[in-house]
């Protein structure tokens, strides 16, 4: 039993001579319950309680004219006054009570609610009455509750809950009433199956909250009884039998989705009565507990369960304010802490073991179903057991051996340090934290929001258990398996297993993983292994090919989320795939008159839409200068990208070539896809048809970015030839099931002739290109010498980091081609052939740098003037940015640096020269004075940079990336934070807030004189932008189930 | 029998690859842009050498911007910490300077600067050591020797914050010399090291120094007291090449009665040097046959005496220019060594060559006291040149005789303008402004010190060049 033992007794309480029998009326509430509300009105009619009326109140039943409910009513309570209300629209249990109460005069003392499908013996009422009236301070007492068919099982001996307002109610599944629990308790509350109340603490109270409509109402009476100091008992002697008809399904309830109703109410519950400090520690907790459930709904792939948690956290969003109005209401009559309260509460260990137990129970009734599926699976795995015998298994083997050996160079070389391809931070959450950081630290600093492929990434080295070297191996494995899978599904619905096997390693050893690889171009990689979702689902949106119980909103949504993932990393892919849609629908509606090509077309545009929605805030500032996207297209930068499409165009692309990827090869699929064409029949062959479209269709964007007639959309040849790619490995996987099922349907002839010889010249010229570049290893990033590039980097970022741990922050500037990206990408475009890293070297979190911002600008200048020798005082100058440390590249480049009179050359090796600063300007510290150098780079006057300003105090407490705290600061004085200047930040000592100075391209605060006290320094988030990441999240789970809910759910029963 | 919405669609995409191919032919490229955003601001040092520590005598300091329209202020590291205002068109010339390395601080425009030092002890003489604002793991010093009467000194300067280690060897006509005790000598961090050669190597007659740096970053120069017996005394100083090239031009020089002249080429390379010396007289080119493909040994120095290689017809040609380049494109550094022995003039020069031309040319004052000096300019461009030349003083206005103006050079010439009737004896500096690209040298005779000094013309810095490639040797 839930709730504290108070009192043990077993004679019933006697009602003194001195007290006048209490009035009671009974109010019942039905709503479709006739087939109960006969038992119960009998229940009521036999009560040994003399002084009893009975309300009925209908909300809003099902008529049925020919037995009206109040004949019902008056054949069954002939031994009471009676009175029946009809609502005229369903009110939901406490709202009808409300509603009738506000129609009928009473001068009833006790008000007994009860439900339909509940009735009581006869003596119960008399015994709740003699209970209620013991204590002036008992406002609420409710009977013991059993089973309708089975008075023996007990259903409810008064209820707890946890400080979430679960309900708890301590019996064991079908426990048996053996008088264990025949103790008059104080309960947390009792449910309104039946509850006897005081009339006047219940008008005190303003009756029940009517904005529920359904579940939880009941808690929320009692809890506010408690709160203003009455207290709530289970009478044990008196029982009623409760069918909980709802709940067994044995009828439906008028507020659905029922979740939906009970997780809205707990949380309105929960913020009405519990006091305002823990209301404050409870509201997050709450909601992150519900974002949790969502995950798990994810994986119990029930998407719709994750829309109702979503609506239940919309609404009490919108109502707040008037919660917040009721909730003022409940706390101005609080007579009892919450601490007095929390005794009848159940702690949340207890509460996890319930629903353990529950889960352990739920589980085991699932069992059989996912029995039959796991035997399912033996049954498919040995299959493919018995197939990999023989010259399968053979070839599976040696297919590995290659992989293994193409890969070998990647796989067993430490992290890679190229172009996109960096190394993981080394705190596991490092990229989490970051993309929840307002501020981010890329470059000088900069503010939000983050991109949301911080978030990707970071699920990796958490996969990987924390090893940051094995996340982006498992990163670059995981794009190339899901790249498979792609391209295995996308011909899935036309083509043999054979056909789905050889377009899927068609598709993963072409030419995007090649170059994607070498290159480093994660962006290409992650386009890559998504595009073959998206066109997949555009093909079967635009009608091309619709599998039995194809459903149109999964599709779209698998075109958002591939979409969004994609866009994460290369935004312009948005308007690529719009073109894939604008391509298929058109190419469909001459293959397929009639077809109706508006909603086709509106669907794929939708689900592109929605994938531009899940990455908000980050898509927005897509238009921003120097933002991911707006490189690509604004001056002078688009033709850095344009001029990477140079020896690239239409030609290329129709013979199936990439850039810096094996050409044979390609030309192998292109005659693949040649003989696909030729030889395919009906739906194989439209297919073919519509995936050429496609390669044509990239062929001539190519072309357009090439000759700069269209401003690149996307970075790279690698990323433009991504859908071309898909389409040639689908073609070749059409070519394989063409000749296995169409060629034998043909006549001998010419075609077999042409379709045997294309197809074994294009395999072997396809076998021919690859073997090479496998048994060289050539699958590694930095066209093949990652491992000497990996090598020197770590070099580098061992003795950037032992300088991190001794010296605190500071950033790295790596001068040079050898750190430089082999090609631009919009991730990292690095026009001025110098970049900022912080302390580690190169990280993941060094992506997506904006580098346009009034820091930037003066930083591009200093280095500017280093690079054409304008000044010999460079040191001097990047110590003004936190600048600790530069890597240049040896060679002629590196002679301007090493002019420099202020960087001491730390290592000079055949490739690199390291130099250090000796004392550059704190992340953040305390000065008497501005550092000179920061006024001189801001007033552009070299010669006031002699007087050097020592760092009286640097501030070491750095929390994040956006805060700082630093105990005992004193003024007068100046705090410089070395990070762009952003009117975001702000410094206080104590509660007095700094005023903000001009402090050059970074930002100064004054600290007045005589101020004293804890320093505090943070970029702070706008709460907008929380609501609206929460908001964002909730869509990311919604679209994720919609995405991949299953066709045909089971009935699912709700366990509350 | 083909569907017909195939051939449709079939058409249509047969066109649009027409399209794209006719695109990829006939577009044209986008070209790749290279943004480089405007210099901060102009701070930037040259490094002059300290004075030798065991021999007496004076020096001082001559700065001059090169933009004759801004001004600048000048700060000596660390001597001076005040900074002088250096307007246009003027001089700053400082004397006192004791003994340590300086660094001659210009901010706001570049400046160019240069040491004029004067010995009265171990060898009286005079000597203009050009100030660099080069930092360079290697360097070279064609001009020396350890012959008999000579003392040849090694100054390194490292003027930054890291302790330098170098190591020092010899480029002589028989191949390179390497030598232990000089494998790495240190250089502290902002303070200079004087190493005297001739404790470490026996008699060589051509002895090219090459410095390289094992850590850190050094500036070198080389100072020569020569005290022969039967040849001119006096002293002979230059700064070092931190670079090998493959052209080399000085515009002074000359043979005759009384002057010797010869040019020490070092090859820094493991591959042998080819290198022709073409000569430019007042009127022609003078292209000897035995200055033609010189061979310079691989990691060895070649010296090549004028006297020797011309004819006996050619030997009264008088001034002479000489432009030095290797055929076979090993870069080498190359130095030239004057000895005067006139009526007029007495003593000894070394200079290394200049290796850019350029319209705007700072020419330094060689020598305190000039008795009479000259410049001389060299035009190795196709075009013809219209120089001008302003002398700049310091305290004074500058000067524009109408004689140092409009002045024609014509291709492939050279010219010697005297100006000691206008500096008369006083410090001046010289801009040179020219219609093309010419090297100018300025030689100043001190009687006083019975020495000759020279100094090559100092190109005004061309803001956002490309580094100059550095071979390593």
């Amino acid at each position: 039993m839930a709730s504290t033992l108070v009192e043990s007794e077993t004679a019933r309480p006697a009602i003194t001579d001195d007290q006048e029998i209490p009035s009671v009326l009974a109010i019942v509430v039905t709503h479709n319950g006739r087939q109960w509300l006969t038992d119960s009105l009998v229940g009521l009619n036999t009560q040994t309680y003399p002084t009893l009326d009975v309300l009925v109140v209908d909300d809003a039943s099902t008529r049925e004219p020919d037995r009206p409910l109040k004949r019902v009513a008056k054949r069954h309570l002939k031994r009471r006054r009676w009175a029946y209300l009809r609502t005229p629209r369903p009110l939901g249990f406490g709202g009808a009570i409300n509603w009738a109460l506000s129609r009928v005069r009473t001068d009833a003392d006790l008000l007994l609610f009860i439900h339909d499908d509940a009735a009581l013996t006869p003596e119960s009422l008399e015994w709740m009455v003699a209970r209620i009236l013991t204590e002036d301070s008992i406002a609420i007492v409710g009977p013991k509750v059993v089973a309708w068919d089975d008075p023996a099982r007990l259903e409810e001996v008064g209820m707890s809950a946890d400080r979430f307002g679960y309900p708890y109610k301590g019996l064991d599944e079908d426990e048996i009433d053996l008088g264990q629990h025949d103790a008059s308790v104080e309960v947390f509350y009792v449910t309104s199956t039946c509850m006897l109340m005081r009339h006047d603490v219940f008008r005190s109270m303003r009756g029940w909250d009517s904005t529920m409509k359904a579940f939880s109402e009941d808690l929320d009476l009692c809890w506010r009884a408690r709160v203003a100091g009455h207290s709530v008992r289970v009478e044990p002697k008196a029982k009623a039998r409760h069918a909980i008809a709802l709940a067994t399904g044995q009828r439906t309830s008028r507020f659905k989705p029922i979740r939906y109703y009970i997780r809205r109410n707990r949380l309105r519950t929960v913020t009405k009565n519990v006091s305002g400090p823990r209301l404050v520690a409870l509201l997050p907790q709450f909601v992150l507990l519900a974002f949790i459930e969502m995950l798990g709904f994810v994986v119990l792939r029930e998407p719709g369960e994750i829309v109702n948690l979503g609506r239940a956290l919309l609404w009490n969003f919108i109502t707040f304010p008037q919660t917040l109005s009721e909730r003022a209401r409940v706390q101005r009559k609080r007579r009892v802490s919450d601490g007095r309260l929390r005794r009848l509460t159940v702690r949340q260990s207890t509460r996890v073991r319930s629903y353990g137990a529950h889960l352990i129970e739920n589980v085991g009734d699932r069992w059989g179903r996912r029995a039959e599926v796991l035997a399912q699976r033996s049954a498919q795995a040995r299959v493919i057991g018995r197939r990999l015998r023989g010259w399968a298994g053979a070839g599976a083997a040696v297919a590995i051996v290659l992989l293994l050996l193409g890969f070998r160079h990647f796989l067993w070389a430490p992290p890679s340090s190229v172009g996109e391809l960096l190394p993981y931070p080394d705190r596991v959450t490092g990229l989490v934290r970051a993309f929840f950081s307002p501020w981010q630290s890329v470059g000088l600093g900069q503010p939000g929001p983050a991109p949301p492929a911080f978030l990707m990434l970071g699920a990796f080295p958490l996969a990987a258990l924390g090893n940051v070297a094995l996340a982006q191996k498992l990163l670059v494995l995981a794009l190339g398996v899901i790249g498979f899978i792609g391209a295995y599904k996308l011909v899935s619905d036309v083509v043999d297993r054979v056909g789905r096997v050889a377009a899927g390693v068609a598709y993963v050893l072409g030419p995007i993983g090649y170059s994607g690889l070498r290159g480093g171009d994660l962006g290409a990689l992650v386009l890559g292994a998504t595009a073959p979702f998206v066109i997949l689902s555009m093909l079967r949106l635009t009608g091309w090919v619709r599998p039995p119980g194809w459903v149109r909103g999964q599709s779209v949504a698998r075109v958002s989320l591939a979409a969004a993932i994609s866009a994460a990393f290369v935004p312009g892919s948005l308007i690529l795939y719009a073109v894939v849609a604008i391509v298929l629908t058109a190419v469909g509606a001459v293959m397929h008159k009639g077809r109706r090509v508006v909603p086709s077309l509106a669907s794929c545009l939708i689900g592109l839409l929605i994938g531009w929605v899940l990455l908000l805030p980050w898509s927005a500032t897509w238009g921003r200068p120097g933002s991911s996207f707006s490189v690509l297209i604004s001056d002078p930068s688009w033709k850095t990208f344009a001029h990477s499409f140079q020896n690239h165009g239409m030609l290329s692309v129709v013979l199936g070539q990439t850039p810096k990827a094996p050409a044979l090869f390609g030309l192998g699929l292109t005659l693949l896809g040649l003989v696909a064409l030729v030889v395919g029949e009906g739906q194989r062959r439209r297919v073919a048809f519509a995936l050429w479209s496609l390669v044509v269709a990239s062929g001539l964007f190519v072309a357009l970015f090439a000759s700069g007639l269209l401003r690149p959309l996307v970075a790279t040849p690698t990323e433009a030839g991504a859908i071309p790619a898909v389409a040639f490995a689908a073609l070749a996987g059409l070519a394989v099931a063409s000749l296995r099922l169409d060629l034998p349907r043909r006549g001998l002839g010419l075609t077999h002739a042409l379709t045997i010889t294309g197809l074994s010249v294009g395999l072997l010229l396809a076998v021919g290109a690859l073997l090479p570049s496998l048994w060289h290893g050539e699958w590694a990033p930095g066209q093949g010498s990652s491992s000497d590039s990996a090598r020197v980097t770590a070099q580098i970022d061992s003795v950037l980091g032992a300088a991190g741990q001794q010296s605190g922050q500071f950033r790295a500037l790596w001068v040079g081609e050898k750190w430089l990206p082999n090609e631009a990408t919009s991730s990292r475009f690095v026009p001025k052939g110098y970049f900022l890293t912080g302390p580690k070297g190169q990280e993941l979190t060094d992506l997506f740098g904006r580098n346009e911002d009034v820091g930037d600008g003066a930083f591009d200048r200093v280095v500017s003037s280093i690079e054409t020798g304008t000044t010999d005082r460079g040191g001097s100058l990047l110590a003004a940015f936190n600048v600790g440390y530069v890597v240049v590249q040896s060679g002629p480049e590196a002679r301007p640096w090493l002019a420099q009179r202020d960087l001491t050359l730390t290592r000079s090796a055949a490739t690199f020269n390291l130099f250090s600063i000796d004392s550059p300007v704190a992340r953040a510290g305390v000065y008497s004075a501005l550092p000179s150098w920061v006024t001189a780079i801001d007033q552009n006057k070299p010669d006031i940079t002699s007087d050097t300003t020592s760092i009286e105090r640097e501030i070491a407490g750095q929390l994040n990336a956006s805060s700082y705290r630093e105990k005992s600061v004193a003024g007068p004085g100046f705090v410089f934070l070395a990070e762009q200047r952003s009117g975001g930040w702000a410094a206080s000592i104590g509660d007095e807030r700094l005023d903000r100075v001009d402090g050059g391209w970074g930002n100064a605060f004054a600290i007045p004189k005589g101020v004293r006290g804890d320093l505090t320094l943070r970029y702070a988030r706008r709460t907008t932008s929380l609501l609206l990441l929460l908001a964002i999240t909730l869509a990311w789970i919604v679209v994720v189930g919609a995405a991949f809910s299953r066709r045909a759910r089971a009935p699912q029963k709700v366990i509350e | 029998m083909i569907p017909r919405y195939e051939i449709v669609i079939a058409i249509v995409l047969a066109v649009v690859v027409g399209l794209g191919a006719a695109l990829d032919l006939k577009g044209t490229p986008v070209p790749a842009v290279a943004t480089t955003p405007s210099p901060l601001f102009e701070a930037r040092a040259d490094f002059c050498p300290p004075f030798l520590a065991d021999t007496s005598g004076d020096r001082s300091l001559a700065v001059q911007t090169f933009d004759q329209t801004s001004s600048a202020k000048v700060g000596i590291e660390p001597r001076s910490p005040s900074r002088s205002t250096l307007g246009p068109e003027h001089l700053l010339y400082k004397k006192e300077l004791g003994r340590q390395a300086v660094n001659v601080v210009g901010y706001d425009a570049p400046i160019g600067a240069t040491q004029l030092v004067s010995f009265t002890a171990p060898v009286k003489g005079v000597a203009a050591m050009p100030c660099t604002d080069q930092a360079s793991a290697h360097w070279f010093l064609p001009a020396g020797s350890s012959a008999l009467g000579y003392d040849e000194r090694l100054l390194l300067y490292n003027p930054f914050p890291d302790e330098a280690v170098v190591r020092v060897s010899f480029l002589t006509s028989s191949g390179l010399r390497a030598k232990a005790n000089l494998a790495d000598k240190p250089v502290p961090a902002r303070g200079a090291t004087t190493i005297k050669l001739n404790k470490f190597i026996l008699t060589q007659a051509t002895l090219g120094v090459q410095v390289d740096t094992i850590r850190g970053r050094v500036t070198a120069w080389n100072v020569m007291f020569a005290k022969p017996k039967g040849h001119p005394t006096g002293v002979q100083g230059a700064v070092g090449a931190p670079d090998s090239a493959l052209r080399w031009y000085f515009p002074d020089g000359g043979v005759g009665s009384g002057l010797d002249e010869t040019l020490t080429v070092v090859n820094p390379n493991r591959r042998e040097a080819r290198v022709t010396v073409s000569l430019i007289g007042d009127r022609e080119i003078v292209q000897p046959p035995k200055l033609v493909n010189i061979a310079v040994p691989p990691d060895g120095a070649h010296l090549v005496s004028l006297p020797h290689a011309l004819k006996a017809k050619q030997s009264h040609l008088g001034g002479l220019g000489a432009i030095v380049q290797s055929s076979n494109g090993v870069p080498i550094a190359v130095a030239r060594t004057m000895t005067y022995d006139t009526r007029k003039i007495i003593g000894r020069s070394s200079e290394l060559g200049a290796v850019r031309p350029s319209e705007h040319l700072f020419v330094p004052p060689a020598t305190a006291s000039p008795t009479s000096e000259s410049i001389i300019l060299m035009n190795a461009s196709p075009d013809d040149a219209t120089i001008s030349i302003t002398l700049t003083r310091d305290g004074g206005s500058p000067l524009q005789p109408s004689k140092l103006t409009a002045l024609t050079l014509r291709s492939g010439s050279r010219i010697q303008v005297a100006i000691g009737k206008y500096t008369d004896g006083s410090v001046f500096g010289a801009l040179v402004t020219s219609t093309a690209p010419v090297v100018a040298e300025r030689l100043s005779y001190s009687r006083a010190a019975r020495d000759t000094a020279s100094v090559m013309g100092i190109p005004a810095p061309v803001i956002g060049a490309a580094p100059s490639p550095s071979p390593s040797p």
